[in-house]
């Protein structure tokens, strides 16, 4: 009986060994020495997994989002970091809240005038808490349909955009800040910080929703639902239009980062047969969507004004603040890993967030020199 | 539709994603930098403009670099070039004094102490490349990675066990 050396078990243990792997299974039942060897490879894998990874998150993959943001950058050669994580996601709370306020309006109104589109604006920051469960509970509806439900089909979102995508500027000074942005409100700095060599800008862009509402409907129907989108919502485009936008950094010379984006809210532009009202309200109705989420999504008063800031009760704490003289949403992740603040001052939205080790209150106390 | 390109890119994607995650949060202990390095990696691999070989060695060396880059970009001291696997310690030197956890510290001093060739396999194996990714990134023959990991696994046990025993007598 011939033994395996560690390395074929090595080999084993990571799905990489070309033999046989029954072989070596049927001698390790025969063989302690060998069993013994591998149990022992098995338990330093488990060991140094867990402490290489110790605090990792790995959020959900979201291709889509990429595949978007690939499409944007290659028409910018410079190779400009997108912005960051927290105003991504923002907008894809935004965007998201659009696509289900598109999938649900059903309720005919004001058919006329077809082509016009009816413009409201987000204007008020808020938030919406979604817990994991919530998060699932949609996803689940989704994925599992029936099958041959899958999301792509129900319709096609575009980005669309006049300008090159997300461009930077090398710059030294918050005053070239202010030279890319007029409108800039910018911080004062303590000595331990220092601004990053670069600045971001973030294009006008609209990003376009067409939706089919007959692959809808069957995917409503096989999920119970009674009221149907209305065909004359098929195929007629609607839009989230984001305004410019600057992103830049602060630097803390002991380590940390704070990055602060400034931008307009976006805006919404719907078919103006559509009552956004309704629209809200029939949302609002839908078994599809968690009672937690539309309990809050009703008590946020003028919906229609306001932008969803959401954040996760599980991994997440939210706090209500005065900051700069404006109201404002601060949510800090519970192991302390980041702070972000969302306020809206002089018709711009603020996201200020800090990475590592930059504390909650020195983020505020930097958030609330903006001037 | 979905063109072919846009397909391909997204089997890669859908492999890889968790992989390049957790090579970056190895290297820099902070999830929201490998959150924001990750989508970069893939960003640069759609606008690739040559044809890539092997994505997953590609994927992971451009990972590695980007995060070197970025670490530089925090305020490191040393600049050097060339490849993460020379470079290694100063990234170690330079996150430490940013990781607050006291336990992340521990295995990344113990890292910095393994031979590079160690390092590079074990980080990766654990990340979770395939031995055929590991050994087009390290040059390493895909034969001999097995016995690298297990080499790395042996010396890293050792090197971690002796820096908490050092903390117990502290």
């Amino acid at each position: 009986m011939k033994c395996y050396d560690d390395a074929a078990l090595q080999q084993v243990l990571d799905g990489s060994y070309d033999g046989d792997i029954l072989e070596i299974f049927e001698h390790m039942e025969l063989c302690p020495a060998c069993r013994k060897s591998f149990e022992q490879m098995k338990s330093d894998d488990t060991f140094i997994s867990g402490t290489l990874s110790e605090g990792l998150q790995i959020p959900p993959a979201d291709f889509e989002h990429t595949l978007m943001l690939s499409k944007i950058q290659s028409k910018n050669d410079k190779g400009a970091r997108i912005m960051n994580s927290t105003y991504r996601k923002l907008t894809a709370a935004a965007a998201g809240l659009a696509i289900v306020g598109g999938l649900f309006a059903f309720e005919p109104v004001r058919a006329v005038a077809q082509d016009l589109l009816k413009v409201f604006r987000v204007e008020n920051v808020e938030t919406i808490s979604i817990s994991e469960s919530d998060i699932y509970q949609l996803e689940r509806a989704f994925n599992e349909g029936n099958g041959s439900v899958d999301m792509q089909d129900f319709g096609k979102v575009d980005v669309v955009s006049n300008e090159e995508g997300v461009t930077s500027e090398s710059i030294s000074s918050l005053d070239e800040i202010s030279s890319l942005m007029s409108d800039a409100k910018l911080p004062q700095l303590p000595d331990s910080m220092k601004l990053d060599s670069h600045v971001y800008m973030h294009p006008e862009m609209d990003i376009r929703f067409e939706l089919d509402a007959a692959k809808i409907n069957e995917f409503l129907e096989y999920l119970g639902e009674k009221a149907l989108v209305p065909d004359a919502i098929s195929h007629k485009p609607f839009y989230v239009h984001t305004e410019k936008g600057i992103n830049y950094s602060i630097i803390k010379d002991s380590g940390g980062r704070i990055s602060i984006t400034q931008t307009k809210a976006p805006s919404l532009d719907i078919p103006s047969d559509v009552d956004e009202k309704a629209l809200i309200k029939s949302m609002l109705s839908m078994k599809l969507i968690p009672q937690d989420l539309k309990n809050q999504l009703s008590a946020i008063d003028s919906l229609t004004t306001t932008i969803p800031v959401v954040y996760n009760k599980d991994k997440e704490s939210m706090e209500k603040m005065t900051i700069s003289g404006e109201k404002a949403i601060v949510i800090s992740a519970k192991d302390g890993s980041y702070t972000n603040i969302s306020l809206q001052k002089d018709g711009y939205l603020f996201f200020i967030s800090s990475y590592d080790s930059i504390s909650k209150q020195e983020l505020v106390e930097i958030a609330n020199t903006l001037e | 539709m979905k063109s072919k390109k846009d397909k391909e890119f997204e089997l890669i994607y859908r492999q890889y994603y968790p992989v390049v995650y957790r090579q970056l949060y190895y290297l820099l202990a902070s999830n929201s930098s490998a959150e924001d390095i990750t989508q970069e990696v893939f960003i640069k691999f759609y606008n690739s403009k040559s044809g890539i070989e092997h994505p997953g060695a590609w994927l992971s060396k451009v990972a590695a670099n980007i995060a070197l880059n970025y670490i530089r970009s925090e305020g490191s001291r040393q600049q050097r070039e060339d490849s993460i696997i020379e470079d290694f310690e100063t990234i170690m030197s330079a996150e430490e004094e940013a990781c607050k956890n006291e336990q992340l510290q521990e295995v990344r001093r113990a890292l910095a102490k393994l031979p590079a060739s160690y390092r590079t396999c074990l980080l990766l194996k654990f990340s979770g490349y395939s031995y055929d990714d590991i050994s087009n990134v390290t040059g390493i023959p895909k034969g001999n990675v097995g016995q690298m990991i297990l080499r790395g696994k042996k010396k890293f046990m050792e090197l971690y066990g002796k820096e908490e025993n050092y903390y117990e007598v502290l």
